[in-house]
């Protein structure tokens, strides 16, 4: 009796363990988990600056995140870089916007004349003064903010949680763009999941945080 | 004696084996680490602008998290609609970005500002629900019609401002990103299992 009841014990925990298992894999498993690529901090677009006041930061409810899903509602698919940093701005309610110049190496998908274009991203560093006056009075005054809060310099990164782009400067990427009206000027759909890093013929999944083959990002 | 030996042996990894199936089912949904502050049932949003085209989903999700009796019931109080914003804990806003492949987004609010305000580094004193009009209108969950499509993304948003994550281990859940093939549009037990771990 005794001898069954620890056989029951042993088998219960095996079955918990492998439950324990169960509930630690991420929502895809990679297949080939490596490290993830290193960027030099004073290259990113957005490094840390102790004149910042405030950083907000937001979650999405993404429509395409996958690089499959992006890549297949994406018009434009380039490999390039961004060379400069053209500025941020804010527009109407603290929605902040940056633009970036791409040098353009190669073309995967879409049509394309010119080796440089604009690309528009959602987020990024404006002064606090911009942002408060995108603002209505009353959200203004909800946050909080006195005038005699606010000195020259301060400012406002406003980001995409763990999927804002921060590009750094002249590193290889994949862009998996939107067209936007105005010509040769294109937009990062899914924020930092439309623009994948890029070494030896693959690309880097931030979901499954592996690399992949850049041919399995147009295979159906 | 030995039918008894097997019986109990069997019976106990039967136990043991239906439990952690059940138990995996009843977990609650991935949270937040940090807070939000406001009094959890003194809860009200406030709709900006043309925020007010969407009070029908936003009244049917508000309505949906909102659970007064019985097991599982929660603090959740009262999570109507104000005319003050000032006492307000969720602002809606709407934007139009057919460029941005996202249905709506949160963003967490301290007041007053003396600290960093993302969900990963500090508490929010209130959130901002931003909702994008091109995708909020032509919405579509699994079978769900438009405005149950839209409740869905509201009651997502909504989950974030309580302090919720995503949940994007399971399509069952209000917390699953649409891009992870969120099949439900009503909140579920496992986020408000999540949502009472936030708030017991």
């Amino acid at each position: 009796m005794k001898k069954s009841l620890i056989s029951g014990f042993v088998l219960c925990l095996v079955l918990l363990s492998g439950c324990a298992e169960v509930q630690k894999l991420p929502a895809s498993s990679p297949s080939s988990a490596e490290t993830a690529p290193s960027m030099t901090a004073s290259s990113l677009f957005f490094a840390e600056d102790p004149q910042q006041k405030l950083i907000l930061a937001t979650t999405a409810d993404y429509v395409l995140m996958t690089p499959q899903q992006v890549s297949s509602k994406a018009d434009l698919v380039v490999l390039g870089q961004f060379v400069k940093n053209l500025g941020s701005w804010v527009e109407e309610n603290g929605r902040v916007y940056t633009k970036g110049l791409v040098r353009v190496m190669g073309i995967l998908k879409g049509e394309l004349r010119e080796r440089e274009i604009e690309v528009v991203f959602n987020g990024g560093v404006v002064p606090l003064s911009d942002y408060l006056r995108s603002l209505d009075e009353a959200s203004v005054k909800k946050m909080g903010i006195l005038p005699q809060d606010i000195t020259d310099g301060d400012t406002v990164f406003d980001h995409f949680g763990p999927y804002q782009a921060n590009p750094a400067l002249n590193q290889p990427y994949l862009f998996l763009l939107n067209a936007m009206e105005k010509e040769n000027t294109w937009f990062l759909g899914s924020d930092a999941l439309s623009m994948l890093s890029v070494k030896d013929e693959q690309y880097f999944d931030k979901l499954t945080k592996s690399w992949n083959p850049v041919r399995d990002l147009f295979q159906p | 004696m030995k039918i008894c030996k097997f019986l109990s042996v069997l019976f106990i990894s039967l136990y043991f084996f239906t439990l952690p199936s059940n138990f995996v089912m009843a977990l609650p949904g991935p949270v937040l680490p940090y807070n939000l502050r406001w009094n959890i049932t003194d809860i009200q949003y406030y709709l900006v602008g043309s925020a007010v085209n969407y009070a029908t989903p936003i009244d049917a999700a508000s309505k949906n998290w909102w659970r007064p009796f019985g097991p599982g019931s929660n603090n959740l109080h009262p999570n109507t609609r104000t005319y003050d914003q000032q006492q307000s804990a969720i602002d809606y806003y709407t934007y139009s970005d057919i460029y941005h492949n996202a249905n709506a987004y949160t963003k967490f609010i301290l007041n007053p500002n003396k600290l960093e305000v993302s969900p990963f580094l500090s508490d929010w004193s209130f959130g901002r629900v931003f909702m994008n009009i091109p995708y909020m209108n032509s919405a579509q969950g699994p079978g769900f019609t438009l405005l149950q499509s839209q409740q869905a993304i509201v009651a997502h948003e909504q989950g974030h401002v309580f302090g919720l994550n995503e949940n994007n281990l399971t399509p069952y859940s209000i917390m699953t990103q649409s891009a992870y093939g969120r099949s439900v549009y009503t909140v579920q037990q496992t986020d408000n299992d999540a949502f009472n771990m936030k708030h017991p």
